[in-house]
């Protein structure tokens, strides 16, 4: 059976992208595990290239995909939202757990200050209208890794509604054409991580740890604004920037403090909206577009095929990695939600309306949680391009990487290079090394103040380039020397003699009459043969650039 | 008891006033005669409703003894339509009008492990071991590598 081609474009970017048996970027086939695993290197999903296709053949229609996103980011704060036991990554099971959090009787929920300045500070952050007054309601289901046998959320008034996040996809082969895209918020709303279940194969049993259970989360809820892997990945990637740039959570995927689940569905542009199902457990940041586009294949394959696509919820398979129905006995889940009854509603104020006289703890001033709002990614990105000139992907470049920012200012502050040089060199050799040996910047065995030091030798022209990266190589390997030393004892300065330069280049040209011969015929390689000796002669310390230029003079003459 | 009174009422008869209006039940009513609905009707209502309800609550809805107070609660609730509430917003919390009370971002409690797995029937070092049963389809994503189901 012949595959078909199969085809969605990304509407935004006017791209069409093969399935199947096409020239996709996905490969041939169902795209496996094994082949996105062998790529190292990739430090973030959006920044994969993308590869374009055919136009569509004529009697083939195109496929719209619409993607929507709901994410769980767990606060960063010292103590749960509604009771005082500890927030902590790895802890003895079951040791960050008070009465509240194991659901026991006559126990009450206190809400953590600090959790809801969060909410109010990321809202703010996506321009969302904060709510003066939400509410607090109960999810109903059973589960074992949820003791009360509900949890606490903010279904019918969350605190923060109708917001934005802008983010950039590069369009076109190169990473140098980037677009901004926005997507709404629709809300952003408090609510209960759950504790965590271990299932015991051996005994067959399942085994509970509580001590997530009560965190705070901010559930942010993003409107079906995308239509691809690639949007969704960059719009969770800027969201996690900003989360981090505000402190309100860590937001590393890796340890499971932001989740993401995609709705998704496929449709003929100008047709109405397809049946969307719901793909849960993305939570990796290399798989995330993968499992999504793999989700939009699969249904337009399905469709095309003369099949229906189900309202059901399905889990992605990292190791097959394709998307995988979860099994559904049960039929549709109903949350039962009702109010919650033992917290009243949550009154958040701004200067104009702050009660005199309440205790300044009690009370949350909206305005002056904007005033102390920290300095946002897209913020800080337009200062880098403004004040150093530099090329925007650039500035997202720098700050994709913890610490990278702060490694780049450091190095201008002390350097009296050109922006462009230290730009090139912190995202070019410097992140290399960095990704070679799987380091972090703050790992780093090179110091801004000695990269700052090695860029002013090369500004100064005391070295050439060559020379200055294999100063930056030893300078990695070991410690303990500084450039000018390392370059003192490898005498690698560049000559500055002018005088000796011509002696040398001329005495070279008289030993290879043969060689100047294919010159002046117009051979282009010749005259690199001839700086090559003239190198050699020199012991690697004249600057190639100049040798040709004193070399061309010379025999022009 | 007011306020579990109230938990169960916007529970259940949420549920029940919502099929009964599907049903097209609202029309016929409206109200100053104070209309009291016949054990029969509310019966056979918590019927149907009773099978979604029952693996949802874990609740029994089988027994007479079982559905006597829900068929109260439900009758209760269904006084409601006599009174006229155009414009009025129903009352979704007693502490309407309450103040919110916020906690300190401090650690005053938890580490306690022992004390709480006390009130475990079987524990396997120090995790808790879950009660057997259905383990609802909405949680599975969150397996960790050990399993297979």
């Amino acid at each position: 059976m012949a595959t078909p081609m199969l085809r969605w474009c990304c509407p935004g970017r006017r791209w069409i992208f093969a399935g199947i048996g096409g020239g996709s970027r996905h490969g041939r086939g169902v795209p496996t595990g094994s082949t996105s695993s062998g790529k190292r290197g990739q430090s973030s999903v959006a920044q994969q290239p993308l590869i374009t296709a055919q136009k569509p053949r004529k009697g083939e229609r195109e496929w719209a995909a619409v993607v929507g996103l709901e994410i769980h980011a767990q606060i960063a704060s010292n103590s749960k939202l509604f009771s005082g036991s500890q927030v902590d990554f790895a802890a003895p099971p079951n040791s960050l757990v008070s009465f509240f959090d194991a659901s026991l009787p006559g126990t009450l929920p206190v809400l953590n200050r600090r959790c809801v300045e969060a909410a109010v500070m990321t809202g703010l952050a996506l321009d969302c209208h904060i709510n003066r007054k939400s509410l607090f309601d109960r999810k109903h289901y059973f589960y074992a890794d949820l003791p009360a046998g509900y949890q606490i959320t903010q279904q019918r008034l969350p605190i923060a509604v109708n917001g934005s996040l802008a983010y950039s996809v590069c369009v076109g082969q190169r990473w140098s054409q980037m677009v901004t895209r926005t997507v709404g918020v629709k809300q952003i709303q408090l609510e209960q991580d759950s504790g965590k279940s271990l299932h015991d194969n051996l005994r067959s049993q399942t085994l509970i740890d509580l001590n997530r259970a009560g965190v705070g989360l901010l559930e942010v809820v993003l409107e079906p604004d995308m239509s691809c892997g690639e949007e969704a990945a960059a719009a969770i990637r800027e969201l996690q920037l900003i989360l981090q740039a505000l402190g309100t959570s860590q937001a590393n995927m890796a340890e499971g403090q932001l989740r993401v689940d995609a709705n998704i569905s496929v449709h003929h542009p100008g047709e109405p909206l397809g049946v969307r199902t719901e793909v849960k457990n993305l939570n990796s940041a290399r798989f995330l577009a993968k499992a999504i586009d793999y989700e939009i294949q699969r249904q337009i394959s399905e469709l095309e095929n003369g099949g229906k696509i189900l309202n059901e919820t399905r889990s992605f398979d990292y190791k097959l990695g394709c998307t995988v129905p979860m099994r559904d006995k049960e039929g549709k889940q109903d949350y039962r939600f009702m109010p919650e009854p033992n917290l009243p509603p949550l009154l958040l104020y701004d200067s104009g309306s702050l009660p005199t006289g309440a205790d300044p703890q009690q009370v949350i001033d909206i305005d002056q949680l904007r005033e102390q709002l920290p300095e946002l990614p897209r913020v800080t990105r337009e200062k880098l391009v403004r004040q150093y000139g530099m090329r925007p992907e650039h500035s997202f470049a720098l700050l994709n990487e913890v610490g990278l920012l702060e490694f780049f200012q450091n190095v201008m502050k002390e350097t009296r290079a050109e922006p462009k040089k230290v730009t090139s060199w912190v995202l070019n050799t410097f992140l290399g090394f960095l990704k070679q040996q799987n380091l972090a910047v703050s790992e780093s065995p090179v110091t801004p103040s000695a990269l700052a030091e090695l860029l002013d030798l090369l500004d100064r022209k005391a070295i050439s380039s060559s020379a200055a990266k294999q100063v930056f190589e030893e300078l990695w390997r070991s410690k303990g020397k500084t450039p000018a030393q390392m370059v003192a004892e490898k005498q690698l300065e560049l000559m500055q003699d002018a005088e000796a330069l011509e002696l040398l280049c001329r005495s070279t040209l008289e030993t290879h009459p043969q060689v100047v011969t294919d010159v002046k015929k117009g051979n282009p390689r010749a005259i690199n043969k001839l700086i090559g000796l003239v190198r050699r002669a020199t012991l690697g310390r004249a600057d190639p650039t100049v040798i040709k230029e004193v070399l061309e003079r010379q025999l022009s003459s | 008891m007011q306020e579990i009174y109230w938990g169960v009422i916007s529970g259940t008869s949420q549920v029940w006033l919502g099929l009964w209006a599907l049903a097209g039940g609202r029309r016929g009513f409206t109200s100053k005669a104070g209309p009291r609905v016949e054990a029969g009707a509310s019966r056979r209502v918590l019927k149907g409703v009773g099978q979604i309800l029952e693996p949802l609550a874990l609740a029994d809805f089988g027994s007479g003894g079982a559905v006597a107070r829900p068929e109260k609660a439900i009758a209760f609730a269904y006084r409601l339509c006599a009174v006229a509430t155009d414009r009025v917003g129903p009352v979704r919390s007693v502490l309407e009008d309450g103040c919110l009370c916020l906690r300190s971002d401090n650690v005053v409690e938890g580490n306690c492990a022992e004390e709480l797995l006390q009130n475990s029937r079987r524990d396997v070092e120090e995790y808790f071991v879950a009660p057997p049963g259905r383990i609802s389809w909405p949680k599975l994503d969150e397996k960790e590598p050990l399993s297979h189901c």
